[in-house]
């Protein structure tokens, strides 16, 4: 069954909006030197809006036949009656003002975990003959999504996605690292590479230095900047600041355009990045901070959240935006943080003393009016000094706020794909490394 | 009595369990197979001051087929419910296992269980999806406006419904209908925070996650409990910040069973502690060397892994590998002497049975070890009070609600914080304090119990969203406890941490 007949057939059978998606991948899991899983799955869904005047009822179910399609649509429409007005409720975009399609139907089959079986097959055979172990996750994934709606917008979004990470450890356990990395495809990947950066990073920690909690200089690698970033994201709507619930917000007003950060800091969302290219409309079944239903169609194109340290304009979806006189800007799917030329090996050279940080982890909100955070180094917190990593250093549960993050940050790396620890390939960002000065490691953890 | 869901037994259950054990006849090396077929009935309602935000519902549903072959494990899914498209998935999930088996070093094996043959049904009296939704959004919206009639500038409401339905048949003879229903209901009031620079400060009801149907809701009275919050968090805001250090600490259930959650229910997944999630959600002290001789805390401590307590969130009548639900020890005086098990770890840990500790979120998904209701049970000797664990502290804190969590990848060092933070002087509570979170390591936390409430005080609480494995799944889990009196734990002050 095409997207498109599932499309029509909510949309012929009284749905205002029709948001119907294809998603399979392949999965293989890595513990002990021996793979533990596998899994492959494929997926069909539909969701259908009923839309009368200013009241909306939404169905969605996974689907596998244009009839099933039409009970969805059968019953949002009889729901919408009972149901109160909605309070983002606007009139649908027609195909003049929604986004225009972008390019051609977008690349969608799932490659599977074969590319790099053969790489990952090397690494444990290396791993077992030097005594180490390998820990692994792989997973290629793509999706297809195709909207509809009755004002005649006809978009489609597709994305392909490949990420592996690995952990190294050495047997008595004493030494543990990390890696991962993301891509459209697994062939964009080099897992044996990546397999040798492990082994490096496992000779760092042959020398193990204990440290007591306090304010250091440090250096976070992409993937924890890629947590913080996602973190600072989720919290840039224009409703959150309005309200005085969000760290946008001041006691009678927003912190648009306020100097938050570093000069050295901007950060952009970009459809059309080619390494991460995404959807560049809203499409949604469910309304939110972030979008409306009807919304759906809008136009999501490039857009800066930080521009030289400031604070630019908050994610908002029309209704508010109307309501509250502000401009309209949709949620994207992507974030860039701007790099520089610097690569992190040259970062590391020019430290006198700071620590290197591969990756964070259980990453919590403490505070919202700061929107401070706490969580915790893992697998590859290292010291620097005079410019070479000299051992490995105890894990830390940190107590910071990806603003005061940013707004410390001294020196900025070359950016690239991360793959966030926490959030796995679900979100898409381009982060480099950068320097922080005092960041706050407030207790010590032995986790290793 | 409530009965299986006649609209999930009108799927075609029979034809795709009948193509999965046909598919898998015809496999010679084939060791063990088995197909899952889900649908949930999903409903999440969101409600803000004097309107519906959103009323989504998603009915997802498909079929897994497991299986083993020649010691490797193979998995494909399928939304499809079709004969073709089970041996599809059969023939996927082979191949898999036929290409990755070059890669093992050790084989897929399962402990033994006797095939079932059963039909298993949560109890509850309103199955919450039947509830019409003008009457479920009447009644949140009732209780929002209390709050703001009460003061509150902000009053928000989520409710998250599920109805679960498996069928699970293996090549052993297991064939297994069950159902059961879940909710979650929360109210969340907000002020502005004058003091804070206006920033809005927020207070959650006292409602959790059950595994009943929605009559929990209605006995619960939001609209009455509405007000009495909005007052709380004036009280609050009102409230002296904590200075840090070491305090006594009194928590209350519904501040502790997350504490439980992370170090002690997390901490004795025997996967966890082989390895099996070190490359994301991490592993843990308790290695099983030292299963009899690790102290994971006080002699008070006597914790229970079940998949039996009644109105659990990880209540099931069998598990997602078709293992009857039991109750077992984790800890018993403070020592460790048990773990959570799937048939896979029984198997790698010598045991005759698992108990039981299969899931998996999806059809999608491999069923995993996951964290069945792991209880802290209540002072066996004398029905210890609340006010008498307080009576036991000159000088501390007790806490009330869990907001902030985190812990470490061995489960060693975590920090809370909590709804409400009441001084406790000289034995009774003294008002509100404010700021309030608590960091330890999880043996010298549980080493520092000194004091347990008695049956009277334990409640279960629980998540609806506990995050495991890659792909990750979410699962649903309580958390049965007492209040606990905590002698010098370390405790900061979250603005200060800000700064």
């Amino acid at each position: 069954m095409r997207l498109s007949e599932l499309v029509e057939q909510g949309l012929d059978s009284g749905a205002a909006v029709v948001l119907a998606s294809h998603a399979s991948s392949t999965n293989c899991r890595i513990a002990n030197n021996t793979v533990t899983t596998s899994g492959s799955e494929e997926s069909s869904s539909a969701a259908c809006a009923a839309i009368s005047g200013d009241r909306v009822a939404v169905r969605a179910a996974d689907v596998q036949a244009a009839s099933e399609v039409t009970r969805l649509a059968e019953q949002a429409a009889s729901g919408v009656a009972s149901s109160p007005p909605a309070p983002d409720a606007m009139p649908l975009l027609g195909p003049l003002e929604a986004a225009s399609q972008r390019g051609g139907a977008p690349l969608v089959e799932d490659e599977g975990i074969s590319a790099v079986i053969t790489d990952l097959e090397g690494a444990l055979e290396a791993s077992r003959r030097e005594g180490l172990e390998l820990y692994a996750y792989v997973q290629s994934s793509s999706q297809i999504e195709l909207l509809g709606t009755r004002t005649g917008v006809r978009l489609h979004a597709g994305r392909t996605t490949g990420s592996l990470s690995m952990t190294l450890k050495t047997k008595d356990h004493l030494g543990s690292v990390w890696t991962g990395g993301m891509a459209r495809s697994l062939k964009d990947l080099d897992a044996a590479r990546m397999y040798s950066r492990l082994v490096a990073r496992l000779g760092w920690t042959r020398r193990r230095v204990e440290l007591p909690p306090g304010q250091y200089e440090v250096i976070l690698e992409p993937s924890a900047v890629a947590d913080m970033l996602i973190r600072l994201g989720w919290e840039m709507h224009a409703r959150g600041a309005d309200e005085g619930r969000t760290v946008f917000a001041t006691g009678g007003g927003s912190r648009v355009g306020e100097q938050m950060y570093s000069p050295e800091v901007t950060l952009e969302s970009d459809p059309g990045d080619p390494e991460m290219p995404s959807a560049d409309f809203v499409r949604t079944a469910r309304s939110s901070e972030y979008s409306s239903i009807f919304d759906n169609g809008l136009a999501a194109p490039r857009a800066s959240w930080i521009e030289r340290g400031v604070q630019q304009d908050l994610i908002c979806p029309r209704r508010w935006a109307a309501d509250h006189h502000h401009p309209v800007k949709a949620d994207a799917e992507n974030l860039v943080m701007r790099g520089s030329d610097t690569s992190l090996e040259q970062m590391i050279s020019t430290s006198k003393r700071c620590l290197l940080v591969t990756s964070l982890w259980y990453i919590r909100d403490v505070d919202p009016s700061s929107l401070l955070l706490t969580g915790l180094t893992r697998d590859g917190l290292f010291l620097i000094e005079n410019g070479e990593v000299v051992g490995a250093v105890n894990n830390f549960r940190f107590n910071e706020s990806p603003v005061r993050v940013l707004a410390r940050t001294s020196e900025i790396g070359r950016a690239e794909l991360a793959l966030s620890r926490e959030m796995g390939d679900a979100v898409y960002v381009k982060a480099p490394s950068l320097r922080v000065d005092g960041f706050f490691m407030s207790s010590a953890s032995e986790a290793i | 009595m409530p009965e299986i869901d006649p609209t999930f037994l009108e799927l075609p259950l029979d034809v795709l369990a009948d193509s999965a054990v046909a598919a898998m006849s015809t496999i010679p090396d084939l060791e063990y197979g088995d197909i899952r077929v889900h649908r949930d009935l999903i409903q999440a309602i969101h409600v803000r001051e004097h309107d519906l935000v959103s009323l989504s519902e998603f009915e997802p549903r498909g079929f897994g087929v497991r299986l083993v072959v020649d010691g490797s494990f193979g998995f494909a899914a399928s939304s499809e419910l079709s004969a073709s498209a089970v041996a599809a998935a059969v023939k996927r999930a082979v191949g898999m296992a036929r290409e990755l088996r070059p890669l093992l070093a050790e084989r897929y094996e399962l402990a033994e269980e006797p095939p079932h043959r059963a039909t298993w049904v949560s109890p509850y009296s309103l199955n919450p999806l039947a509830v019409a939704n003008e009457e479920k959004v009447g009644l949140m919206l009732d209780a929002c406006e209390a709050a703001l009639a009460a003061g509150a500038r902000f009053a928000e409401f989520y409710t998250l419904q599920v109805q679960e339905n498996r069928f699970f048949v293996s090549t052993e003879g297991s064939r297994i209908l069950q159902q059961r229903v879940r909710l979650h209901p929360v109210l969340e009031v907000g002020i502005p925070d004058e003091e804070g620079g206006g920033l809005v400060e927020t207070m959650r009801s006292s409602s959790r996650p059950v595994g009943r149907g929605f009559e929990y809701f209605i006995e619960h009275d939001f609209k009455g409990e509405a007000p009495e919050l909005v007052e709380l968090l004036r009280e609050k805001l009102a409230a002296p910040t904590v200075v840090p250090g070491p305090r006594d600490l009194v928590l209350d259930p519904s501040n502790l069973w997350l504490t439980i959650h992370e170090s002690v229910a997390h901490g004795t997944e025997l996967d966890r502690a082989l390895g099996y999630e070190a490359n994301f959600a991490g592993t843990t002290f308790a290695t099983p060397d030292l299963v009899g001789s690790l102290h994971y805390g006080s002699p008070l401590m006597h914790v229970t892994g079940d998949r039996v307590e009644p109105f659990g969130l990880a209540t099931v009548g069998y598990d997602d590998e078709g293992v009857s639900s039991q109750r077992w020890d984790i800890i018993r005086e403070g020592v460790l002497v048990g773990y959570q098990l799937n048939r896979q770890m029984a198997k790698r840990f010598d045991q005759p049975r698992s108990n039981g500790c299969a899931f998996s979120d999806s059809f999608s998904h491999v069923p995993l070890q996951r964290m069945p209701n792991v209880c802290l049970q209540p002072d066996p000797e004398h029905d210890t009070t609340l006010a008498e664990l307080l009576s036991q502290v000159d000088e501390g804190i007790y806490i009330w609600g869990d907001k902030s969590w985190s812990i470490d990848q061995q489960r060693f060092n975590f920090q809370f914080t909590g709804q409400r933070f009441y001084r406790i002087h000289k034995g009774r509570l003294a008002g509100q304090l404010r700021d309030v979170a608590y960091q330890s390591r999880t043996p010298d936390f549980w080493g520092h119990m000194a004091g347990i409430g008695g049956r009277s005080s334990w409640r279960l609480e629980g998540a609806m969203n506990c995050g495991k494995g890659q792909p990750e799944q979410v699962a649903p889990v309580s958390h049965g406890c007492p209040p606990a009196l905590f002698r010098q734990i370390n405790v900061l002050n979250v603005r200060s941490e800000a700064r």
